[in-house]
């Protein structure tokens, strides 16, 4: 996993990462974005890029994969 | 779920737009086709090109000399590359990269960079050709322009899981909006397959290889699953840094970067040649090295370059570089960051050009009106080394000059209407996503695919032998037999998941089953218990069909119609990762 989660003293919840992002990681409740799925992440930056605010947190590694990824 | 909420008309469906589709659906429009365009992510921004960003791309100058290129291709693929296909480069490459060139331009996008007013060309210490720098990240944002200002019907987030197909001809896709949940029945004279891949690794999820899957089900001929490609990626790497892909490091270095140790010496001077020409294998080899020899930490050195490298480098890297410089609070360019260790489990890295659907020199496929491009289709004019150039240099080729034969293709055919047998079809496959998603007790895809990936780890470079193969093949239908029945769906989100799994045990399948065929080493699969090359009894292509549920293998000549292939055995063997 790579997406550490949103700074949500920045987002003004534009929804552009839920957006762009290829796998699903972001949803949407009650106009609020967040992150739902952080280990489907594959660490692609495109939400930083497309992000205003600089409010999405990405660690700068790629993900490890296994076994660090997913839930066993 | 709504049994089918959605039936959309058209000559083409494009399913997939990366740079191959997008490509595709362009020139299908201007053959006066009208095109659907459905994508897995959104419009133009998934799969490989968008995570590969800017990298560099090969194709032929006018003023290159064309016997250098035939032999590239010809010798860095271990001989397998199609040498019609080469031909058709040779020829029609440049007109490709013009009709990108135009297109950015139109929409005030600059793709190809340039230096001194020329195209900005590089060499890759592996490649004996000269690259061209492509900034994907503005290629996609034009397709996307130009696509939405188009007559082209446009649909995101729906992943198509099914191919329609009525006596040997195509004739639409079902597919699942997996942020709604509604059905959506495609029905078109042609289909191009432009789904990209099939990836089991980290950096890249959402290739899974349904393509391979749905036109294996209709029985479309598929081709050179043998060819692994980097199938497993080093197990001690140093990542992170600026570039974070050996691809775009090693085009980093082409364009003068470094990597350095602490005392700041270049460690190539502590390479040995053997090391030098064995691409990223290699580096990592060095960069060990330099670690145990107490010189670590080694880093990425950007802040020597001149400005208009620092320049061409952050554009091609912009994502990259912003998810640097809010991490370290650094710029890159200004201060040397150190490579971290990454101590990770060998991981499956068989993306990119491992093999496809098999297709003729205009694209189509043994299925009528169904056509494969990009990744999606069979490697033609890979190199043995996924990362440098050819493959996006494919993408662009086959997707940009498919639109005059869909549009010939179509010019002869009446549209087929739903017919009995599609119904059963999209019933059927409704059913699939709802069992699915009803299922109470089962296990989630994310452990499926964890599960999956655990058996092909230890079927690795360093294991590749028959009984090792077997094993592993083994445990994968044991797997799809036993596991995969068990997939349950908690939601849309799990459900696509689901689906995807489903997929990347068949193509593991494939891809073992291919390998294990081959009786000799080449083209990155290096088997152990046969060291070498045996162009006598392999210089062969290895393709499979379905056939009464079995998966039927055969081979075919490669052409040698403008390189000679020597008759030799015992041929030394060098994986090039
Ligand atoms: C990290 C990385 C670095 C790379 N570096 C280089 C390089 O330096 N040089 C080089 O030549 N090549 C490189 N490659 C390979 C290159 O990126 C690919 O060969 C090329 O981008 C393939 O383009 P494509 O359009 O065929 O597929 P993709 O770009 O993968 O597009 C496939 C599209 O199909 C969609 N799709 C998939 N399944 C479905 C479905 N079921 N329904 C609907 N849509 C679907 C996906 O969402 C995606 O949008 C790299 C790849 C990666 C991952
Ligand atoms: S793009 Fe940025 S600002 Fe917009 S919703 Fe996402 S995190 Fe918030
Ligand atoms: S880095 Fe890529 S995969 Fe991860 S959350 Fe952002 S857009 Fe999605």
């Amino acid at each position: 996993m790579s997406i550490k989660g949103i700074d949500k003293t920045l987002c003004v919840n534009c929804g552009q990462c839920y957006d762009i992002c290829p796998n699903d990681v972001f949803a949407i409740a009650e106009g609020k974005v967040f992150v739902k799925y952080p280990e489907d992440c594959q660490s692609c930056a495109l939400c930083l890029l497309v992000c205003p605010k600089e409010a999405c947190k990405i660690d700068n590694m790629r993900p490890t994969a296994l076994p660090a990824r997913g839930r066993i | 779920m709504d049994e089918i909420k959605h039936v959309i008309t058209g000559d083409v469906l494009i399913i997939g737009s990366g740079l191959a589709g997008s490509m595709a659906a362009i020139s299908c429009l201007e053959y006066g086709q009208k095109v659907i365009v459905v994508n897995k992510g959104k419009m133009c921004w998934s799969g490989s090109t968008a995570v590969c960003g800017g990298n560099d791309i090969a194709v032929c100058f006018p003023e290159d000399d064309s016997a250098l290129w035939l032999k590239a291709f010809v010798e860095s693929s271990d001989y397998t590359a199609d040498q019609n296909w080469i031909e058709i480069f040779l020829k029609e490459s440049y007109t490709q990269l013009l009709k990108l060139e135009k297109l950015g331009e139109k929409h005030g996008l600059e793709i190809f960079p340039k230096q001194n007013g020329a195209f900005w060309r590089i060499n890759r210490a592996i490649n004996p050709f000269r690259t061209v720098l492509c900034n994907l990240y503005s290629a996609l944002k034009a397709f996307s322009k130009e696509l939405k200002a188009s007559n082209a019907v446009l649909y995101e987030r729906i992943m198509i899981t099914k191919l329609l197909e009525q006596e040997g001809k195509i004739t639409g896709a079902i597919g699942i909006h997996y942020r709604t949940g509604e059905v959506y029945l495609f029905q078109a004279k042609a289909v191009v397959l432009a789904t990209g891949c099939c990836t089991y690794k980290a950096d890249l999820f959402d290739v899974c290889g349904e393509g391979y899957t749905m036109a294996y089900e209709i029985g479309a001929k598929m081709m050179s699953f043998d060819r692994g490609g980097a199938i497993m990626r080093p197990k001690d790497v140093m990542r992170g840094g600026l570039l974070c892909s050996s691809a775009s490091s090693s085009m980093a270095n082409a364009l003068g970067s470094k990597l350095v140790n602490r005392e700041g010496v270049d460690i190539k001077e502590h390479m040995t040649e053997e090391e030098k020409k064995l691409g990223r294998m290699g580096q990592d080899r060095a960069i060990q090295r330099e670690i145990e020899q107490g010189r670590g930490p080694v880093y990425e050195d950007f802040i020597n370059l001149p400005d208009t490298v620092k320049t061409v480098l952050s554009q091609l890297r912009c994502a990259a570089v912003k998810r640097v410089q809010l991490e370290y609070g650094k710029n890159p360019f200004v201060e040397t960051i150190p490579m971290e260790h990454v101590e990770q489990t060998i991981t499956p890295d068989q993306s990119n050009r491992m093999g496809g659907v098999w297709i003729d020199c205009t694209g189509q496929t043994s299925i009528e009106g169904l056509f494969a491009v990009g990744d999606a289709s069979c490697p033609k004019i890979s190199f043995q080394h996924p990362y440098n150039g050819s493959d996006l240099g494919w993408a662009l080729l086959s997707g940009g000059r498919v639109g005059k034969y869909v549009a010939q293709y179509c010019a002869d055919m009446t549209m087929n209407s739903q017919s009995d047998l599609n119904d059963i079809q999209v019933r059927k496959e409704v059913a699939r996503y709802r069992a699915l998603l009803e299922k109470k007790d089962g296990v989630r895809p994310d452990e499926l695919k964890e599960m999956l990936i655990q058996i092909m780890i230890p079927y690795d470079i360093r294991h590749c032998n028959e009984k090792a193969m077997v094993q592993c093949l083994d445990k994968i239908h044991d797997f799809i037999q036993q596991d995969l029945p068990r997939a349950k769906a908690e939601n849309l989100h799990e459900l696509r998941e689901a689906l995807e799994v489903y997929s990347m045990a068949h193509v593991a399948v494939m891809i073992v089953s291919s390998e294990l065929y081959r009786k000799e080493s080449r083209v990155g699969v290096r088997r152990e218990d046969y060291p070498f090359m045996d162009n006598l009894h392999w210089k062969k292509w290895i393709g499979f069909v379905k056939h009464e549920n079995q998966m039927c293998f055969f081979t075919e000549s490669i052409p040698e119609n403008l390189y000679e292939i020597p008759d030799e055995v015992n041929t030394p063997f060098v994986t090039r990762l």
